[in-house]
């Protein structure tokens, strides 16, 4: 019995160990990718006139979609900085998801809206509109309020489709903070490829902290708290790192729902936005890529490292264990949703590459680790462990696990070195050592708890409450 | 001997077991490109700064020779440049800086003072650093040196630049069309001739817009590349040649609007109509059916643009009852040549839809 269980554990020793490395191999190819994709971009944009870009008769006009929920407290002034967008040509969307609050009325107030007989078809079938709203005011005569029944974002983003006018849509969270150049930059890969462009995504910064002023970024801050800080970190990971890499191959799988600009044919052939999944954003990328492949037409997704949105992300654990539970979610649904391209050779990279990693370091990852966690406790329990070699072993991991994010942190600062103050290096070093003890078993569980959600059958976003965002000006009227 | 008696390296090496050794000797090798990252982040830091503080005090430099080389009339200009030259253009970054800024400079400047700076561009030497830029094989450094050229307007034979109007990158390409461009006494766009490579969107709007800002001849006769190779070629010209309202090349954009491309075809329509060429719609409503629903929509809006209610019926019948964009924008057409009509046709839309008619 004893020598069988040795077995065991030697074999399921090994398992974890073999797993382990090839995800450290997975960082290592991504992280050498990724720095060769930033320095091209880097050199690439050397010479961009933007005057040249805004007197353009040439540039397609864009449709800005922002579906709104219960953000009564800023919607004003978000609408407003859309309202600023450096571009020749956009019209803004704001849909209104059916909010409890009173956001309709107070966009009805400021920009003098009202209802308007618009025609328009549900290529994508959603839930009722209520009303369309013009503005009277001809400086608002871009802005389109669609106000509709409540049915979550992917619906809210469907109606929005649906109404729009133009053939490039830009699909943004309404409390993100753009910079000013943001869809210049944005639809450039659309302009510049010799493939059809079916989408580009940018890379989102975490706008906590940072000094707002009418919608507008003014001095970028470290937040101030641990978990937001942390998330500084991931996101400098999860976007100049894990993103760039596969943009370099072009095989990017996920255009963070914050902040995505598409082919608007091709998001309805595709099916629009998927209202029974909480993971939309990643599952209309794979849904549409799936199609451009499975027609045969040659395509590109293309990215954009410049930091050019800032969003809010969640400053308590209970929010953010709510986030990362709904990203499990998503992921593993989508996963479902197109298994059909796992190993499946006809997708070529994508099947062979894409899916396989996302289902095996994304989704997985939380899973093994947790499994690797309570294997350890039975052993303990069984008085297997050998103290000596756990420590040297978890010390491997913990400086691995440093390791990677300072490298993160190297290429931030290689790049576009947002965070200029001295001393926000060494507080995100600091933030580095103390992430894979305190932060990232956070993280884990809740991406278990995402799976155990899911298999029971739990379909909702939860309440993804919000701190706000720093506005001196606001906070003096106050 | 003190250290030996407390700590037997060695002898605590050799009895350790072989993943323990292996695992200290990961944490080491982790650590170790932990702190090289580290202090590569602190390099970075303390050198983009240095950098940046150097750029500064050059800028500042620059400004103050630049303003008295310009506009100041005592300045002795060839001692203060040879001044300048052994002082403040010995590295390479004091070299960028004042490329960078010259080129700033110049942005802002016409007339004499533009061609006063061309000139001091050249007696700091710095042409030759750029031509040393133009061959040093790597893109960027061909890219950038061949847009200080255009910019500064610095002729080189035609050889040098002619060679990347067809490089496999994209930036080296279109640097090199506007320098053709920018520095065209006469026939601009010459460099059309030599181009095998398709001109991206993004190409042509900065060709436009250096043909519209920066060339000073005549603009060119854009029908000459109308027979191009190139289907990206001909879509150019034909949209120049309505953006430069060439009426007399309308007869040469007809046989377009039958073009098998779409996009050849979307482009021709779409520019004669922006020429007013109201004979374009008995030529293109009658086939409306059997183009593409592209095509379509662009013989709507020509129809918006050119026609009037009678002829915008012509098209009603040939529009399928279940090709919605169509109809939406067929209708919004409509409502907007009969005005007074609005509602009903709006209703009337709503009680289809509602019945699946």
């Amino acid at each position: 019995m004893g020598s069988i269980l040795n077995h065991f554990t030697e074999i399921a020793s090994w398992l974890f160990l073999i797993y382990g490395s090839i995800i450290c191999s997975g960082y290592l190819f991504t992280a050498i990718y990724s720095l060769i994709e930033i320095r091209d971009y880097k050199r690439r944009n050397n010479f961009e006139d933007d005057i040249a870009l805004l007197q353009s008769l040439n540039l397609p006009a864009i449709s800005i979609l922002a579906p709104a929920f219960n953000e009564g407290l800023n919607i004003v002034e978000n609408v407003r900085s859309l309202l600023t967008i450096n571009y020749p040509s956009f019209e803004i969307v704001i849909i209104n998801d059916g909010s409890s609050d009173n956001s309709l009325e107070l966009l009805i107030k400021e920009y003098d809206l009202e209802p308007k007989n618009i025609l328009y078809h549900n290529f994508i079938e959603t839930k009722e509109i209520k009303n369309i709203y013009k503005s009277t005011n001809k400086a608002f005569k871009n802005l389109t309020v669609v106000d509709k029944k409540n049915g979550g974002k992917a619906d809210a983003l469907n109606t929005g489709i649906n109404i729009c006018q133009h053939n490039v849509i830009c699909c943004i969270d309404v409390d993100c903070i753009l910079e000013n150049d943001a869809m210049l930059k944005l639809i450039k890969p659309f302009l510049n490829n010799g493939n059809k462009v079916i989408a580009s995504g940018g890379v989102i910064r975490v706008a906590n902290s940072c000094v707002i002023e009418d919608g507008r970024l003014i001095e970028v801050k470290l937040p101030d708290t641990f978990v937001a800080r942390v998330q500084v970190l991931e996101y400098f990971r999860a976007f100049l790192m894990g993103r760039m890499a596969w943009s370099r191959v072009d095989r990017l799988l996920l255009i963070s729902g914050a902040f995505g600009m598409f082919d608007k044919q091709i998001v309805i052939e595709a099916g629009g936005y998927n209202t029974n999944t909480v993971g939309e954003d990643m599952e209309l990328l794979v849904r549409m890529r799936r199609m451009m492949q499975e027609r045969g037409v040659p395509y590109t997704v293309g990215f954009v490292p410049d930091p050019l949105c800032w969003t809010e992300v969640p400053q308590t654990w209970e929010v953010l264990q709510r986030q990362r539970n709904r990203w499990t979610r998503g992921t593993a649904e989508t996963l479902w949703i197109h298994r059909k391209m796992m190993f499946n050779p006809k997708y070529k990279i994508l099947g062979m590459l894409s899916t396989p990693f996302w289902f095996f370091f994304e989704w997985l990852a939380p899973l093994i680790e947790f499994t690797g966690i309570l294997f350890f406790i039975v052993l303990l329990f069984m008085n297997q462990i050998s103290l000596p070699v756990f420590l040297t072993f978890f010390f491997a991991v913990y400086t691995f696990a440093f390791l990677f994010s300072v490298t993160a942190l190297f290429f931030e600062e290689y790049s576009f070195q947002q965070y200029k103050k001295p001393s926000y290096i060494f507080k995100l070093i600091g933030t580095a050592l103390l992430e894979p003890i305190i932060y990232h078993p956070v993280v884990m569980w809740s991406a278990v708890m995402g799976n155990f959600d899911l298999l029971r059958g739990k379909n909702s976003w939860g309440v993804m409450s919000r701190a706000g965002l720093s506005n001196p000006v606001k906070e003096k009227k106050k | 001997m003190f250290y030996m008696y407390f700590f037997d390296f060695d002898s605590f090496w050799s009895e350790l077991l072989w993943i323990m050794k292996f695992n200290i000797l990961l944490s080491l090798f982790f650590t170790i490109f932990a702190i090289g990252f580290f202090i590569a982040i602190i390099w970075i830091r303390i050198y983009k700064n240095l950098r940046n503080e150097k750029k500064k005090e050059q800028h500042e430099l620059l400004i103050e020779f630049l303003n008295s080389f310009l506009f100041d009339e005592d300045f002795e200009k060839e001692k203060e440049i040879r001044k300048f030259k052994e002082e403040h253009l010995r590295s390479s970054l004091e070299i960028k800086v004042t490329i960078k800024e010259i080129l700033h400079f110049h942005e802002n400047l016409k007339g004499e003072s533009a061609r006063e700076l061309e000139a001091l561009f050249s007696k700091l030497g710095l042409v030759e650093y750029i031509l040393l830029d133009l061959k040093r094989g790597s893109w960027y450094t061909t890219a950038r040196a061949i847009n200080a050229l255009s910019e500064l307007c610095i002729v080189v034979p035609d050889h040098q630049i002619e060679i990347y109007l067809n490089d496999p990158r994209n930036e080296v390409r279109q640097q090199s069309q506007l320098y053709s461009l920018k520095l065209a006494n006469e026939n601009p766009l010459q460099f059309l001739n030599k181009t095998v490579r398709p001109l991206t969107t993004w190409q042509q709007i900065y060709i436009e817009n250096a043909l519209k800002n920066f060339y000073k001849g005549p603009p060119p006769d854009f029908s000459q590349w109308l027979d191009h190779e190139l289907l990206s070629v001909v879509e150019f010209s034909i949209r120049m040649i309505a953006r430069y309202n060439q009426f007399e090349h309308i007869q040469k954009l007809l046989p377009f609007i039958k073009h098998q491309s779409d996009i050849i075809r979307w482009e021709a329509i779409n520019s004669l109509s922006s020429l007013e060429y109201t004979e374009l719609l008995e030529l293109i409503i009658p086939d409306f059916k059997k183009n593409s629903r592209l095509i379509k929509l662009e013989i709507l809006e020509a129809v918006n643009k050119l026609g009037s209610h009678e002829e915008l019926k012509r098209i009603g019948d040939q529009i399928n009852t279940t090709d919605w964009e169509l109809r939406i924008k067929y209708l919004n057409i409509e409502q907007g040549f009969l005005p007074d009509k609005k509602e009903r046709i709006y209703s009337q839309f709503m009680l289809e839809k509602q019945f699946g008619i």
